[in-house]
């Protein structure tokens, strides 16, 4: 069966989060699963549309699951946790109410039967485990990494219906199944402040400062993520959060998306992950991931490259 | 702090219309503040998460909807997820933010996150999916003197890897988009014919 | 020839103001077999009852009808007015015109009308009542008390004291319950263990007090004055004829590292050494050093010989030669006439739940996975001067004194998402008492409490939980706490103050919640073996909430203590006095008189003997287990046939045997098919009578 994929904006476009797209699609490819971008597609709505007009937001979505269904693909793969509970909540509250469903059909004036199941990407994974362990069980060091899930991939607990929603250890599990050594820490699921980064980024300096410290504290070496808005924060706005919390010095934590280091584990090079575009430079861990010697200086700033 | 209430002000048809949207009954809230205790923001908001659902037990609808707290809130779901009577406050804050829009208002002092949201919907209205570039130009040409310096240094050096991408991405039928936007669109009270 | 008396009641205006009362007395003085018709404001008064009585005297009534409230409320009053007054009382019925009439309608035309219906229905069933005599039931003057805490050490003390033999069965090793766990009991601090153990060691001296430790009730069979439970002793493998208590063994035996229920679990590092950790208990042990039975039981689970073959060191050391690894579980019955169920609770706890019950634990104060987050249960053990640490309040993580300790009430209780809907009661008073005995030991602590309300309803609570707050400092925090994660080696509790309308955060050393009570793991399972109701919460249900609160639903069984729902001490031995009373005084009487009221099997003379052809449908329906099976047989000895029997001393009449049967072969005596047809077929020939009544 073909798997549907919906990258979202964040993931497309050339946007900010275009490496999580890419490293996506690479390990797809790479694992040989077949998958078919929604036809037309369109913004699942985001922090913008939940926030301030939920029929809205509804209607965008009952449009995305239509296509999906119309294209005969039920599984849709939503990387971004924000697309995915989007999408989730959408089929949810529809499925429900039949009155809902109806308004939300008028308004995208699609039609929807409600089979189409959106998945986030660790969720995916995780129910692929087994391909994973056969592909690239332990390929990697025991590196001490902090899976980190954000607010959205166990929340609301009924839509995303998905691993423990205080304690959650799917993405911990797959990450040691690739041979790493994910640490248990306090900040599993604590917001990172999501969609307030241009507009009330000192928010974000605060509650990024957290998550950063306590992955700091439990010894991780760098931070592995499954959606673009966290990686954004994490990694654009390292220095404000070290401010924010008085600490003398930057955080120095590569933030790596799961696909990324997914990527790595069954040999795809670092380019071709989009590696070398994030703010903090992973290229030491990139490397010790790879079973290469660190390099000498690792500066704090990746190079200039596209 | 002196409140006078009236039967009318605590039996109003305004907290039934919070009940209906929110699909929960704000009176099965026994204020054990577990919500406010967890909520990441909390240290923003004048009235945290349990206050603002005693806002609506007590009718006091002016100031639930003029407060800041909904537009400070994250959306990240940790009240909700922990609220041991199934209130659904996270809910209760989409609901309010809808209401501040419908009644004209919208917290003044955080008009950068309400401007960012709409520049936001704006954007998808014109294409479908965000155009980061332009979503950014919009938002900032709102407030050029405030806004316009944030952050340039993280943009350039954003533009050095390739991020954002110069041109939008459309939707082939954007007209459809565009349709949805009109039939979702928020009802100002002032158009509304009878309340 | 039927003179029957109808008596029509007003019940002020609860009937009188719908059903015009006098015309329903007048319509039916002429209805055919009604010798005398009159109507009265108040007929459950003296003078009602008396009017009654006067009226069987003067107008030689066979058959009496009360027409007024619910039977429910007084049918005990009328019949025992009529028995007074020389009429059997089964020839005296009530028709109900208040709650199937006069509370329902408006009309007052068409209630008047329906009231002399049912009148003049009851009125025909009347004429073809039967004159009943009760039943007469022997009973064992023993009783059975299930349940060695508080509440059934109170109870057996109570029942034996009034001169009746008593039966104690408790499953641990030792009697007292969790009493005996805690260290100081609120509001007078005296030390739990003072206060108990001279009860238990009264228990134990007691002539007329049967003690059965370490063992489990099976089955419960047979009713009311004649049960019959089967008792399950569990092997010991110690000889308690001959054990002297020493202790020998207990110090000898090599396995020394398993878990302690009596410490509910609680390992704390020695502060002189802290890669040892104390707390546990050996494999052959007594739960306490107070323990009645002071006899040891081997847990045969961690015990080596046992497990391996090995060792055997107890038995070499014991001087009194009392250890005997070949004892096996043994079955024992005892007759008894009332039981007192006194099971108790059990404490919660926050790890990710069993499969089999619908909860999820809490996850946000990390399932209890962490040492420095503990329950009140394992608090007190702290605090009690034999619990690990002699009574030094210490972190189980490192074994060093907690100079914030912060306690949390309302841990799955009253919580409808993750956890029980109702208040445990005891939990604001105990962590109030914790607070002040933490301060007490370390006076330089700091306490916090994260309480949602304080309930403090008890002789003397309130002004003892104010007592924590004016004089130890303990720090009151309105709120419920969201999370509580570790950092570093301390504990971050964030939780809410909602009086200062703020998001609080503490950095604490120690947590303790306050974890809800609940019933016991088995409760449901023990409920059925006795027939017994029970709650969504499977506590034990009493028959009345307001009324009758330590009696079943069953006859014959009472209930004592928290298995029938949170309570504390106080209320607890309350309860087991009054069950105790309710089981003495069955027990007082020779002879128990039941309602005659209940279900016969035909039988006749041979060669029919019965026309139940015996295929149990009966005894599939009863829930009373009142069917049994007779076997008829010839004067040789032959089967004829099996039948069944309705036991009468368990059967309540409720007649589902006698709806179900496929033969019609069983009669509920009071409700016979006669009684039930007159009344069904008299239904519609009221036109012709009130045309012609009506004035």
């Amino acid at each position: 069966m073909t798997l549907g994929y919906y990258p979202g904006c964040a993931l497309k476009a050339h946007a900010t989060s275009l490496e999580y797209g890419i490293s996506t699609e690479a390990v797809l490819a790479e694992l040989g699963i077949e998958f078919q971008e929604i036809p037309d597609w369109n913004c699942c709505g985001a922090s913008a549309g939940h926030m301030t007009n939920s029929a809205l937001t509804r209607a965008l979505n009952v449009r995305n699951l239509a296509l999906a269904e119309a294209a005969g693909l039920t599984d849709v793969l939503a990387p971004c946790p924000l697309c995915a509970k989007e999408l989730a909540l959408a089929n949810n509250e529809v499925k429900e109410d039949a009155e809902l469903l109806e308004q939300a059909q008028d308004a995208a004036e699609m039609v929807y039967k409600c089979t189409a199941r959106p998945l986030t990407l660790v969720q995916y994974l995780h129910e692929q485990r087994d391909l994973v362990r056969e592909r690239a069980a332990g390929k990697l060091p025991d590196i001490p990494v902090a899976c980190y899930y954000g607010c959205l991939h166990t929340r609301p607990p009924d839509a995303m219906g998905f691993d423990d929603a205080e304690q959650p250890t799917t993405m911990d599990e797959l990450c040691r199944i690739l041979g790493l050594q994910p640490v248990e820490w306090s900040h599993k699921t604590e917001c990172c402040g999501a969609g307030f980064t241009m507009s009330k980024p000192d928010v974000v300096a605060r509650l990024t400062g957290r998550i950063l410290g306590a992955a700091s504290l439990a010894g991780a070496e760098a931070v592995v993520v499954a959606c673009p808005m966290c990686h954004a924060n994490l990694d654009m706005r390292q220095g404000e959060a070290a401010a924010d919390a008085g600490l003398g010095d930057d955080f120095h934590m590569p933030i790596i998306y799961l696909a990324q280091i997914l990527g790595l584990a069954l040999g795809i090079a670092p380019d071709d992950l989009s590696l070398g575009t994030h703010f903090v430079d992973p290229s030491d861990i990139v490397a010790r991931l790879r079973g290469e010697p660190p390099l000498e200086t690792p500066g704090d700033e990746a190079p200039e490259e596209k | 702090m002196r409140l006078q209430l009236t039967n009318a002000q605590v039996g109003s048809e305004w907290k039934r219309e919070v009940d209906r949207r929110v699909g929960r009954q704000m009176s099965a809230c026994y204020q054990c503040g577990k919500c406010s205790a967890g909520c990441p923001v909390a240290y923003e908001m004048f009235h945290p998460v349990h206050a603002m659902v005693r806002l609506v037990q007590l009718g006091r609808k002016d100031e639930a909807l003029r407060s800041r707290s909904q537009w400070v809130c994250v959306a990240c779901e940790a009240c909700s997820t922990r609220c041991p009577k199934d209130v659904d406050p996270a809910r209760l804050m989409t609901v309010l933010r809808e209401m501040a829009q419908e009644e004209g208002c919208v917290n003044a002092d955080e008009i950068d996150i309400y401007d960012f949201h709409q520049s936001f919907l704006s954007s998808v209205r014109m294409f479908g999916r965000v155009y980061e570039m332009g979503l950014v130009a919009a938002y900032k040409m709102k407030r050029p003197v405030h806004r316009g310096p944030q952050d340039v240094l993280t943009g350039m050096k954003m533009m050095r890897r390739g991020k954002p991408g110069l041109l939008p991405h459309r939707v082939q039928n954007v007209a459809a988009i565009r349709r949805i936007y009109e039939k979702t669109r928020l009802q100002r009270t002032t158009d509304r014919k009878s309340d | 020839m039927s003179r029957i008396g109808v008596f029509i009641c007003h019940c002020g205006e609860n009937i009188g103001s719908v059903v015009d009362c006098e015309r329903a007395a007048k319509t039916l003085a002429s209805h055919p077999g009604v010798a005398y018709s009159t109507d009265y404001k108040y007929m459950c008064s003296d003078p009602g009852q008396n009017l009654v009585k006067k009226a069987i005297a003067d107008h030689k009534l066979t058959g009496v009808v009360v027409s007024a409230c619910s039977p429910r409320m007084h049918e005990p009053t009328f019949r025992n007015a009529a028995a007074d007054a020389g009429l059997n009382p089964y020839l005296c019925e009530m028709a109900n015109i208040r709650e199937h009439c006069s509370w329902v309608h408006e009309d007052k035309e068409a209630a008047t009308r329906k009231a002399i219906e049912l009148i003049r229905l009851m009125v025909e069933k009347v004429k073809a009542n039967e004159e009943l005599q009760p039943i007469h039931v022997p009973i064992t003057k023993r009783a059975l008390v299930i349940g060695g805490g508080i509440a059934g050490i109170q109870a057996a003390l109570d029942i034996a004291n009034a001169g009746h033999e008593v039966v104690l069965v408790e499953r641990e090793p030792s009697i007292g319950g969790h009493m005996l766990q805690l260290s100081e009991t609120f509001p007078t601090l005296d030390c739990s263990q003072c206060i108990l153990t001279p009860r238990m060691v009264e228990v134990a001296r007691h002539p007329k007090i049967k003690l059965y430790t370490y063992s489990e009730v099976e089955a419960l069979d047979g009713y009311i004055g004649n049960f019959e439970v089967t008792i399950r002793m569990k092997a010991r493998s110690v000889d308690i004829e001959k054990c002297t208590g020493c202790g020998a063994c207990m110090q000898k035996c090599p396995s020394r590292k398993i878990l302690s229920e009596f410490n509910a679990g609680l390992l704390v590092p020695d502060p002189e050494n802290p890669k040892k950790k104390l707390g546990y208990r050996t494999a052959i042990y007594t739960p306490s050093p107070q323990a009645v039975p002071n006899k040891p039981v081997i847990d045969r689970e961690h015990c080596l010989y046992f497990q391996k073959g090995k060792c055997g060191v107890c038995a070499k050391v014991c001087p009194t030669d009392a250890i005997d690894y070949t004892q096996e579980e043994t079955t024992v019955t005892e007759k008894v006439g009332a039981v007192v169920v006194a099971t108790g609770y059990q404490v919660w706890s926050v790890a990710k739940a069993a499969e089999d019950y619908p909860y999820l634990g809490y996850g946000e104060y990390g399932y209890g996975t962490h040492p420095d987050i503990i329950d009140g249960l394992q608090f007190e053990r702290l605090l009690s001067a034999s619990g690990p640490t002699s009574g030094r309040v210490l972190r189980p993580s490192n074994g060093k004194e907690p100079k914030t300790v912060v306690f949390l009430s309302c841990v799955g209780s009253r919580d409808n998402e993750k956890g029980f809907t109702y208040c445990s009661k005891i939990c604001c008073m105990y962590l109030s008492k914790h607070a002040m005995l933490y301060k007490h030991k370390v006076h330089d602590g700091q306490a916090y409490n994260f309480y949602m309300d304080i309930r403090a309803g008890g002789k003397t609570y309130d002004e003892f939980t104010r007592r924590t707050i004016e004089e130890d400092g303990c720090i009151y925090l309105r709120g419920r706490v969201s999370r509580i994660f570790p950092r570093g080696d301390k504990l971050v509790v964030q939780g809410a103050d909602t009086l200062s309308n703020a998001q609080v955060e503490v950095e604490a050393e120690l947590v303790v919640l306050a974890t809800a009570i609940t019933a016991q793991p088995d409760a449901e399972q023990l409920a059925q073996r006795l027939r017994v109701a029970y709650d969504k919460d499977r506590f034990f249900s009493e028959a009345h909430p307001k009324l009758r609160p330590v009696e079943s639903q069953t006859a014959g069984i009472f209930f004592a203590g928290a298995c029938q729902g949170p309570k504390d001490i106080p209320e607890s031995v309350a309860q087991a006095s009054a069950a105790a009373s309710k089981a003495a005084g069955l027990l007082n009487a020779d002879e128990l008189e039941r309602e005659p009221v209940v279900a016969q099997v035909h039988r006749a003379a041979p060669p029919v003997y019965s026309i139940c052809f015996g295929c149990f449908f009966c005894e599939r329906v009863c829930p009373y287990g009142a069917i049994e099976r007779e076997e008829i047989r010839d004067r040789g000895g032959n089967l004829i046939k099996t039948v069944a029997r309705v036991n009468e001393g368990l059967c309540t009449g409720c007649g589902l045997c006698a709806a179900s049967c496929r033969a019609n072969a069983i009669t509920l005596r009071g409700f016979n098919d006669e009684q039930l047809f007159a009344v069904v077929n008299a239904i519609g020939e009221e036109q012709e009578e009130s045309k012609a009544a009506t004035p």
